[in-house]
């Protein structure tokens, strides 16, 4: 028995390296390879033209900073919104939380439209601004500018600090911050010095998925930012796509991946040293209903700002979906999506296309827990260097260039490039990081005195993990779960890549539409995104209410 | 003018026609069988399209579209089989419709929405292959520096 659980132990640990070799580095090595020695031989002539530009090195600081900034601004707009959610109790709080991660699952086309709809020129915003101010030009020029790049990530990022930080916090015992109050600490001295301290591993955790997630970010600075600005992974897609220069796309993927890397680096070390095993409570005896009216005001005040601007653009899309060209309301778009106009032989119908997208989230979902959480207890095992070298390279996928990896498969993967489960499995490339991130800080905070107390008591190694890790840990397994499922239904680069035309998912069906002149194809993609919004949230609200036996919330 | 990342970015969200009256742009470079798919896929039933061409001498260029067989197929004879298949008359009097392009099969006949709202232009801007092969890059790049940096 005990033989048995030791070989499975290790066995399991073995298997998220051996996903990472096969669909990770396997294809990326290859394309690498492809790119840079053509015949065998290093090319350097492009690359050494490339380096000596000026500017090489701004798309390099223009990478950094917005990510940076980007990343300043959802922790503001997102951790008051966290902490509402982890440590108040208010009505309906499941379903705003749910609302909250929508954002994540919608592809950048219709945000861009939505956003175009709020704050373009001829935007409603502008138009309310000129009408109430009096002016002759609309005030707001946010399009095509690096404002609206900013509150696009903000937009795209608060779930994350939302969930991450906020399942953290739901957990923390109260009964430091209480003890501290006792002893005379104002509030602010207990948020810097009792709370804050506490925090820091899952601030820092989530901080660092939302840099990468602008550091890498195409979609909302080639279509909201316009062609003004570039990220590495737009230079790379320009390079790779526009101009062929494979080459000097590879060179420029391996930039990017070594400036994370190096950032990953510097976040492991931070993270191994900050964490502390912690006393993990419920949620429900750590959650208090406000009382004075004036936090209760600045509560209400607070959800009211962050869902004015998380919700605004997404009603924005949805009220188009019933309006686009009518003056009145209309259901044409909704019906349009159920009738073959084209009689295409590739029609599929859109309700098959919630299935689909469904099933291969719940798959992306389990894959992603087994394969995150086999590398989370990896990670935690005593350091050695291979806990300190595997630990970025877990991250790394998330840091690679969605460009280059897909020529990697395309490549590399020969007839698996058509097989059913290559789009579960590259969504779980993208997913699993998640859960290593969600999970681990939770995991180093548990404290082993319990495990030691069980395992002396007489339990046995796999009764203390089903009694103790299970029951301690289940809330951050629910938040990577809802990341995992969130990344799955929204993932559209790499879908559209591995994805059969027969089983197209939501977001790939929204880009067909889109990709065809016509307001009937306008209002099909605006439709089948208000399916996806709803979809999501319900599917979001259902795995929240996941319950272990009577442990609940835990 | 405005630069957007691709057709659908600018014809969906800027242009006031493909917005549904939302973008600010009343102008957009497409393609010439775009007003017909204004009339397939019009919400309001109208038998004319919302938008018309522009084809001022020059001012268009022609966009040809391939088929090919990659070097080294385990079935050429099968891929044969389906190239001719795309460039029989059934197939290309199908696609104007199906995909707004105009068929490449001289015999082929054009839906009368095509006759009608889709001229081709008479007078393309024409430039010999060869030569865009040689300069490609290098316009690309002196294009990007000079409009978008």
């Amino acid at each position: 028995m005990q033989r048995l659980f030791v070989t499975l132990r290790y066995g399991l640990y073995a298997l998220p390296l051996l996903f990472l070799g096969l669909f990770y580095l396997y294809p990326l090595v290859s394309i690498l390879r492809l790119s840079l020695l053509p015949t065998g031989r290093l090319e350097l002539a492009g690359i050494g033209q490339m380096v000596v530009q000026p500017y090489f090195w701004k798309v390099i600081w223009f990478t950094s900073w917005q990510a940076a900034v980007s990343t300043v601004l959802t922790l503001i707009c997102g951790l008051p919104l966290a902490y509402l959610f982890a440590r108040v109790q208010f009505p309906g709080k499941a379903f705003l939380r749910a609302l909250t991660t929508i954002p994540f699952v919608m592809p950048t086309v219709v945000v861009a439209a939505a956003f175009t709809t709020l704050v373009g020129d001829k935007g409603v915003l502008n138009q309310w601004l000129q009408t109430s101010l009096h002016l002759d030009e609309p005030p707001l020029h946010l399009l095509q500018t690096i404002w609206i790049i900013l509150l696009a990530h903000t937009f795209y990022n608060v779930s994350v600090i939302v969930r991450t930080v906020g399942g953290f916090w739901a957990n923390l015992n109260p009964h430091l911050s209480e003890a501290a109050a006792i002893l005379g600490a104002n509030p602010r001295r207990l948020f810097f010095e009792v709370t804050l301290p506490l925090l820091l591993p899952s601030i820092t955790a989530a901080s660092l998925l939302v840099f990468l997630f602008c550091f890498t970010s195409f979609g909302v600075v080639l279509i909201l930012g316009g062609l003004r600005f570039a990220t590495l992974e737009v230079e790379v897609y320009r390079q790779a796509v526009s101009l062929f220069n494979l080459p000097l796309a590879a060179f420029l993927s391996l930039v990017q991946m070594g400036l994370t890397f190096v950032v990953m680096v510097i976040y492991t070390r931070l993270q191994a040293r900050t964490s502390l095993p912690l006393d993990m409570r419920s949620e429900q005896s750590a959650a208090r209903p406000l009382s004075s009216k004036r936090a209760k005001l600045a509560a209400a005040l607070t959800l009211l700002v962050a869902l004015a601007l998380l919700l605004t653009p997404l009603l924005a899309l949805m009220w188009r979906s019933f309006t686009l060209g009518t003056d009145g309301l209309t259901l044409r778009y909704y019906q349009e999506l159920a009738i073959n106009r084209r009689q295409s032989a590739f029609f599929v119908m859109p309700l098959l296309a919630v299935r689909n997208s469904l099933l291969f989230a719940v798959a992306t979902m389990l894959l992603s827990l087994l394969l995150g959480i086999s590398s989370a207890y990896l990670l935690a095992r005593p350091r050695t260097w291979l806990t300190a070298l595997l630990d970025p390279i877990f991250l790394l996928p998330l840091g690679t260039s969605a460009v280059t990896l897909g020529f990697g498969y395309i490549i590399a993967l020969g007839s698996w490039r058509t097989a059913l489960w290559l789009t579960p499995v590259a969504h779980t490339l993208i997913a699993s990081p998640f859960v290593v991130r969600t999970f681990l800080p939770a995991l180093r905070g548990l404290d082993p005195r319990l495990r030691e107390a069980a395992g002396v008591l007489g339990a046995s190694p796999p009764r203390t993990w089903w009694e103790v890790d299970v029951p301690m840990l289940f809330r951050a397994v629910l938040v990577g779960a809802i990341f995992a499922f969130t990344v799955s239904l929204g993932e559209f680069g790499a879908t559209l890549l591995v994805s059969r035309p027969d089983l197209p998912t939501m977001p790939i069906i929204i880009y067909q539409a889109l990709s065809r002149p016509g307001l009937l194809n306008n209002g099909q993609a605006l439709a089948m995104s208000t399916i996806l919004m709803v979809v999501s949230a319900l599917a979001l609200i259902g795995i929240e209410r996941f319950r272990f036996g009577d442990i609940g919330e835990f | 003018m405005l630069v957007t990342n691709g057709w659908s970015e600018a014809y969906n969200d800027h242009f006031t026609v493909g917005s549904g009256g939302s973008g600010d742009r009343p102008l957009v470079v497409s393609y010439t069988s775009s007003p017909p798919a204004d009339v397939v896929y019009a919400t309001d039933g109208r038998k004319e399209p919302a938008s018309v061409n522009i084809n001022p001498p020059g001012g268009v260029f022609r966009q040809i579209e391939f088929v090919g067989i990659l070097k080294g197929t385990k079935q050429p004879e099968l891929a044969q089989k389906w190239v001719d298949f795309m460039l029989s008359k059934p197939f290309q009097e199908d696609m104007p419709l199906q995909m707004y392009v105009y068929p490449a099969l001289t015999g082929a006949a054009l839906p009368e929405l095509f006759t009608k709202f889709a001229e081709i232009p008479s007078d393309p801007a024409q430039m010999d292959p060869a030569l865009i092969d040689a300069h490609r890059e290098q316009w690309i790049e002196a294009w990007t520096n000079a409009v978008l940096r």
